[in-house]
């Protein structure tokens, strides 16, 4: 299946037609647009530094402000604006989230197709793996992880060097690159289990055995009949995937272990807003709400995907 | 040497003391351009005899026991996995009983026909030779086919489009395993009136399996008559479904309802198929069988020339009336 204009047109209609995934398909939307415009509305003065400690976003007794007085949504205890904070902490959830599902993916995949393809001893000993995964909880096992991983920072430019595409740029300050790959790694094993799942049913069907019998090679069974029928599966699980990473991601910030201040985070940002709740419960709302409505997004997609796709799969 | 031999094959289910017989040494031969018919009940061994010619059974649980499959004088039980993909295909191509569910849902039927081709003709995997094949098994307005998902088609026309991806790499052997059982009536004739039309246009052997006698005549050079994983009797077509000679093809050819007489009732095999790994000692069908004799649950009869080119595994058998 080849990446052309018909399969987004597939992919739009799929979506349209569903209200769950059409909601969830927009909320996301509207956050990666505001994460991706971020940095050119602060240069055109729409929007506050994240990171511009300010005393006028403090009141005449330093508290952070509340909503309204010239800050949208209030300042936090250093006077930053907290619209801003939450609009670029966008930034590092989504990214974050969605590297994180692509790597957990991209190892629940692997891990399923072996085992349920090869069955036998392969399928025992990687099964048991990731059962043993799954008792532990991820959190925990993110905890081990992130005390495993050096601290390192750099600049990572996504776009080609000879256009100034800034809006492409990450900043992997230590440990945004550590993060997702922690959390890719504890994310893996329902995808794995349940692609399992499916390549054993798969696998059985006639038409893998007419391939097989006009002798196709095991990686074209693999690419071109096994993957694409199990594709709407892994779609539905990768949008449920990233809804759970970022509330991981979220939940290492307000451990203090996720991406490392002063990078706006949400996590972070409700960990830093606790101890003003009584007099700026905003500080803890915010980050709060934008957490609940990705994460509610993110599932209502897939949601909404598994109802237009399943049970039957549908080509 | 015939093109296809089958030698006193065994195919086993399991290992050891607990596998389970499905083909208990199976002899076939086939020549170029020939037609062959396996018939026999659900579990008699046929399929599993005609996926092994490619050696398609997967293994484990399939267990290839014995014997030897000799394709243009190559055993095929001994051949490595690229020796196979070349075969598989290029000289022996499969039709399948449910055509829905042999095509990949998610691709065009273009492009699995096209996959055909790149497989064995690259040189070929274009539209116009698709549309040539999709025109040759009788699809109209092949041109608007194309683009048509498996689930667009009906019934009939998806077994005519699996039927022209195994004519794609041009195969010497079509092996059509019970290609008209999902199907109704008169798209069954259809369907065998397009395999007898193509064997003669092509000039390709074809080894029909099926439990539908009423087909048998209209295709077959030769019948194989399978029972509890054994042949039970073969001969030259005609001859056998006019004069079979086994009690069980007896039984069998009884049980076919027929236009030209007035019975009533249809007439049954008493009992059922024995279960895999469970069959009866001495002769397989002995507990069945109208003409049993005591000696019958004994000894295993051998499959034996009785007259020329008729092969019978019973000694007690007896022209019909």
């Amino acid at each position: 299946m080849s990446l052309n204009f018909g399969f987004f047109k597939t992919s739009l209609r799929i979506i349209c037609a569903n209200r769950l995934a059409a909601t969830g398909a927009l909320i996301i939307l509207l956050f990666v647009l505001l994460a991706l415009a971020a940095p050119t509305m602060m240069r055109l003065h729409l929007l506050g530094d994240p990171n511009q400690l300010n005393l006028n976003g403090l009141d005449k007794d330093g508290m952070p402000r509340s909503p309204g007085h010239g800050y949208l949504l209030g300042s936090d205890n250093l006077g930053r604006d907290v619209l801003s904070r939450v609009i670029y902490g966008a930034r590092v959830s989504l990214l974050v989230g969605v590297a994180s599902m692509l790597t957990a993916t991209l190892i629940g995949v692997t891990v399923g197709l072996l085992s349920g393809l090869y069955g036998g001893k392969l399928d025992l000993a990687l099964m048991r793996f990731t059962e043993m995964n799954l008792t532990i909880p991820s959190i925990l096992l993110a905890m081990a992880f992130t005390s495993l991983i050096g601290d390192n920072g750099r600049i990572m430019h996504l776009h080609p060097a000879a256009l100034p595409w800034h809006f492409l740029d990450v900043t992997l300050k230590r440990g945004l690159l550590s993060v997702f790959l922690v959390i890719g790694f504890v994310s893996w094993p329902g995808m794995a289990r349940i692609v399992r799942a499916q390549v054993l049913g798969v696998k059985e069907r006639e038409f893998v055995l007419a391939a097989r019998a006009l002798g196709a090679s095991h990686w074209r069974l693999i690419w071109r009949h096994l993957l694409p029928n199990i594709l709407p599966t892994v779609i539905v699980l990768a949008a449920m995937t990233t809804a759970n990473t970022i509330l991981l991601e979220a939940g290492l910030g307000y451990l203090g272990i996720g991406v490392p201040p002063p990078a706006p985070d949400w996590g972070t940002m409700i960990t830093e807003g606790q101890p003003y709740f009584a007099t700026a419960p905003h500080l803890v709302i915010v980050p709060g709400v934008a957490i609940v409505l990705t994460v509610l997004a993110f599932n209502v997609l897939g949601q909404g995907l598994q109802e237009q796709m399943g049970p039957r799969q549908r080509p | 040497m015939p093109w296809l031999e089958i030698r006193n094959l065994q195919i086993h289910f399991g290992r050891a003391a607990k596998a389970l017989r499905a083909v208990d040494g199976v002899s076939l031969s086939l020549e170029p351009g020939k037609a062959l018919c396996l018939v026999g009940e659900s579990g008699s061994g046929k399929s599993v005899t005609a996926l092994s010619i490619a050696r398609l059974l997967t293994s484990p649980p399939a267990v290839y026991a014995g014997g030897e499959i000799l394709l243009e004088g190559r055993d095929v039980l001994h051949m490595r996995a690229a020796e196979l993909r070349q075969i598989r295909g290029g000289l022996v191509s499969y039709v399948f009983q449910e055509p829905g569910a042999s095509l990949n849902p998610v691709f065009r039927i273009g492009n699995q026909i096209k996959e055909a081709l790149q497989l064995h003709r690259p040189e070929v995997a274009t539209d116009a030779e698709v549309i040539r094949l999709l025109r040759l098994v009788g699809i109209p307005a092949p041109e608007a086919r194309l683009k048509s998902y498996p689930h667009e088609l009906s019934g009939g026309m998806q077994q005519r489009v699996m039927i022209a991806m195994a004519l794609a790499p041009q195969p010497k052997l079509l092996v059509a395993d019970e290609p008209t059982t999902a199907l109704d009536v008169t798209i069954q004739a259809q369907i065998i009136e397009l395999l007898v039309q193509l064997r003669q246009q092509l000039g390709m052997a074809i080894l029909l399996i099926t439990h539908n006698l009423g087909i048998v005549g209209d295709i077959a050079d030769d019948v194989a008559v399978m029972y509890a994983g054994q042949i039970v009797e073969r001969g030259p077509a005609q001859e056998l479904l006019q004069r079979p000679l086994h009690p069980y093809t007896q039984a069998l050819m009884n049980s076919v309802p027929r236009l030209d007489s007035e019975t009533e009732r249809l007439s049954t095999i008493s009992g059922s198929v024995p279960r895999l790994g469970a069959f009866p000692s001495g002769c397989r069908f002995h507990p069945r069988c109208s003409i049993a004799r005591s000696d019958c649950s004994q000894a295993a009869p051998p499959l034996v020339e009785m007259e020329p080119r008729r092969w019978v595994r019973c000694p007690y058998w007896t022209s019909p009336a």
